[in-house]
């Protein structure tokens, strides 16, 4: 069965929503000033993150809601967006389901409850923390958006919302409904920078994925959500494009760590490809997981030589360097910023690389190349617990 | 949704496992590197699969649920990171708060690279995780799925829930139960025979008369909370996020009804909907 995607939806460090997030794309003057240190996180790492430019009690004035965790607030604010752009007002909201991803949940308001809390038990506003959990975003999600079928959440760290984009894929061929929005939402908190930084792996300058010198990532926040639905069920005019493959592999190798022989991350790739019924040859971009650390761009570059072969490997980026790794919500952003270089027929430039990283030998797409045909477009979303997994977006 | 040829192979939970937790970890660093809920977590899920007996050969699915997942990794964490003041914290209890850790761990021990994803919503985790599972069987032509959920309450967690004025139940600390699915009837504990979720709030009068009923063969199970609230109005009760997968296992288990059996749980979200999981009992024990 053939799944379209009909609707995006996205908030991240390159703006607001999709028209945004263009703009952003396309004027270079603005990219060298998207990680900056957190304003609205109160920590003491000044490290550069991409955050979204709008504090949390502007969210909610903004979506004129009660305050309350800022993952739920970015969600709302990309889910809606893609519902609307999908126009899905005809179908019956029992049968939208809603697959929302997310790592820390509700973590930025419960880690200032649990400050109060730590002093005295009796402390702590308990509004701050009966969001705890990653439900409490995805539920408040279909609320705002009337959304009345399926609904669930999943949590595998930095693969969730390409996970996500596979059960929607999978609930549509089962008849689980007729539209599923399916991303997530993660927002910037104390919790996983210094999670982070007690892995040593924060880079102090805006990180450059897949050079000899990266050393680490940059944290970011943000939503990105798609609208998906049959293919054979809606006009072609209403398909941005399609989900034509996908895989989730599991390295089974080491919590935090790929192993040397990517695996995992091989096998997420080569698979997708097969489900598409691709041929490596036939990739035309690879929007890489390409973190910045060490060990993730070794691996994932490796991977991408054993699948491509060293002299075939197709142009690729990460846009980390544009939006921070925004962990759970990174598949769901960067399956909207894969949609938006097939229909706009544009290239992201991998910024922030200078110099080949001799045991790899890759050199990633360092300028934003325009008007290209892009027919399949391949993301990876990689994680810890050794979650590897693959999407492949086609133009037709 | 209907369900057809799918199978319930194996059924384990932490109330009642059998194995010693060394004979199947052999590895005593990676024991040692396990959380308490890990460790059962991984213990349930191995002798679900009757782990070195070679009965499974191949898994195509792991599929783990969970509410709140590691709880006590998380709080940790974070005691350690405000005590410290963002200084020198240490990174195992960060690294293994992920609420997929359980169902990479399985994957490690079993060397298995298959598909592998972790539900988190809330009460209805298991569930989620369940129709996940039904469709690895049903579509992607999966033969031998794993699904489970896992849990655990901390003093912290119990200290919330009182000052929300919620009572709390007095189940173990860790707890998790696992199932085996399978398209292959021969020797499966029971048949699923359907998942619905939104089921309208107002059957549940219908499935309160179940539960009172002497039908023999016609067993209902329900959530706590909700069979609470019918007693005592306006009461709330903390409800554990793995309760339906273990009355599942109860059901299967222990119950000495044979015959169709359904299993409500509530979904806190959907204005009063729940979910209905009917299982028939073919292997009794």
């Amino acid at each position: 069965m053939k799944i379209a995607i009909t609707g995006i939806g996205i908030v991240s460090a390159l703006g607001m929503n999709s028209a945004d997030t263009l703009a952003t794309l396309t004027t270079e003057c603005r990219w060298q000033t998207l990680l900056r240190p957190p304003r609205f996180v109160e920590t003491r790492h000044k490290v550069p993150v991409g955050e979204v430019g709008c504090s949390s009690e502007d969210l909610a004035k903004k979506l004129n809601v009660n305050s309350c965790s800022r993952t739920a607030l970015l969600g709302m604010l990309a889910v809606h967006e893609a519902m609307n752009d999908a126009q899905i007002n005809s179908i019956l909201p029992n049968r939208i389901a809603l697959v929302s991803a997310t790592t820390v949940g509700g973590m930025d308001l419960s880690e200032k409850f649990y400050v109060d809390f730590l002093q005295n038990p009796k402390r702590g506003r308990l509004r701050m923390v009966v969001g705890h959990d990653c439900y409490d975003s995805t539920q408040k999600i279909a609320s705002y958006c009337s959304i009345k079928g399926f609904c669930t959440t999943l949590s595998t760290a930095c693969s969730s919302s390409a996970n996500a984009i596979i059960l929607g894929a999978r609930l549509l061929e089962n008849g689980i409904a007729d539209a599923v929005v399916a991303g997530g939402c993660d927002s910037l908190c104390r919790f996983t920078l210094n999670g982070f930084d007690s892995l040593r792996i924060l880079d102090s300058q805006p990180c450059r994925p897949f050079d000899a010198n990266r050393s680490g990532l940059n944290l970011g926040e943000g939503a990105g959500y798609v609208v998906l639905q049959r293919a054979d069920k809606i006009i072609p005019e209403k398909a941005y494009c399609y989900l034509t493959g996908y895989a989730n592999r599991n390295d089974a190798f080491h919590q935090t760590a790929s192993s040397a022989d990517a695996g995992g991350a091989y096998l997420a790739m080569s698979e997708s490809l097969k489900m598409a019924g691709l041929q490596p040859k036939d990739i035309d971009y690879i929007n890489v997981h390409g973190t910045g650390t060490s060990n993730n761009d070794e691996v994932e570059g490796s991977a991408m030589i054993r699948l491509f072969g060293k002299e075939h490997i197709p142009t690729f980026s990460s846009t980390k360097p544009l939006t921070g790794h925004t962990l759970g919500a990174a598949g769901g952003i960067e399956t909207v910023l894969s949609v938006l270089a097939i229909r706009h027929r544009m290239l992201y430039p991998n910024l922030n690389f200078n110099t080949v990283d001799p045991d790899l030998g890759l050199i990633p797409n360092r300028v934003l190349q325009k008007n290209v045909t892009i027919n399949h477009v391949l993301s990876n979303s990689f994680g810890f617990g050794g979650n590897d997994t693959s999407l492949v977006f086609s133009s037709h | 949704m209907k369900v057809h040829d799918i199978y319930i192979k194996q059924a384990a939970d932490s109330e009642n496992l059998k194995c010693e937790f060394k004979s199947l970890v052999k590895d005593a660093n990676l024991r040692r590197r396990m959380s308490r809920l890990s460790k059962i977590g991984v213990h349930t899920a191995l002798e679900c699969l009757q782990y070195g007996t070679g009965c499974i050969d191949k898994i195509d699915a792991i599929i783990t649920a969970t509410g709140y997942g590691f709880l006590s990794n998380s709080e940790n964490f974070l005691k350690d990171l405000i005590q410290n003041q963002e200084k020198f914290a240490n990174p195992t209890s960060f690294i293994y708060s992920t609420f997929n850790t359980l169902g990479f761990q399985i994957a490690q021990l079993l060397n298995n690279h298959c598909y592998n994803t972790t539900h988190t919503h809330r009460e209805c985790s298991f569930e989620s995780a369940l129709l996940d599972g039904i469709m690895q069987i049903s579509s992607d032509k999966s033969k031998n799925v794993l699904v489970g959920a896992f849990e655990e309450t901390t003093p912290t967690e119990i200290k919330i829930l009182k000052r929300l004025g919620m009572s709390v139940s007095s189940m173990p600390a860790e707890r998790a139960t696992f199932f085996l699915l399978g398209n292959d009837p021969e020797n499966a504990l029971a048949e699923i025979k359907s998942l619905e979720f939104n089921v309208e709030w107002s059957k549940k009068d219908e499935w309160l008369d179940a539960l009172n009923s002497k039908h023999n063969n016609y067993s209902h199970y329900c959530n706590r909370e909700l069979y609470d609230q019918k007693l005592k109005q306006g009461r709330k009760n903390y409800y554990c996020p793995v309760y339906s997968a273990h009355t599942l296992w109860t059901v299967l288990k222990r119950s000495t009804k044979t015959g169709t059996n359904v299993i409500y749980t509530r979904d806190p979200g959907m204005n009063g909907t729940s979910i209905k999981i009917e299982v028939l009992r073919v292997n009794d024990h």
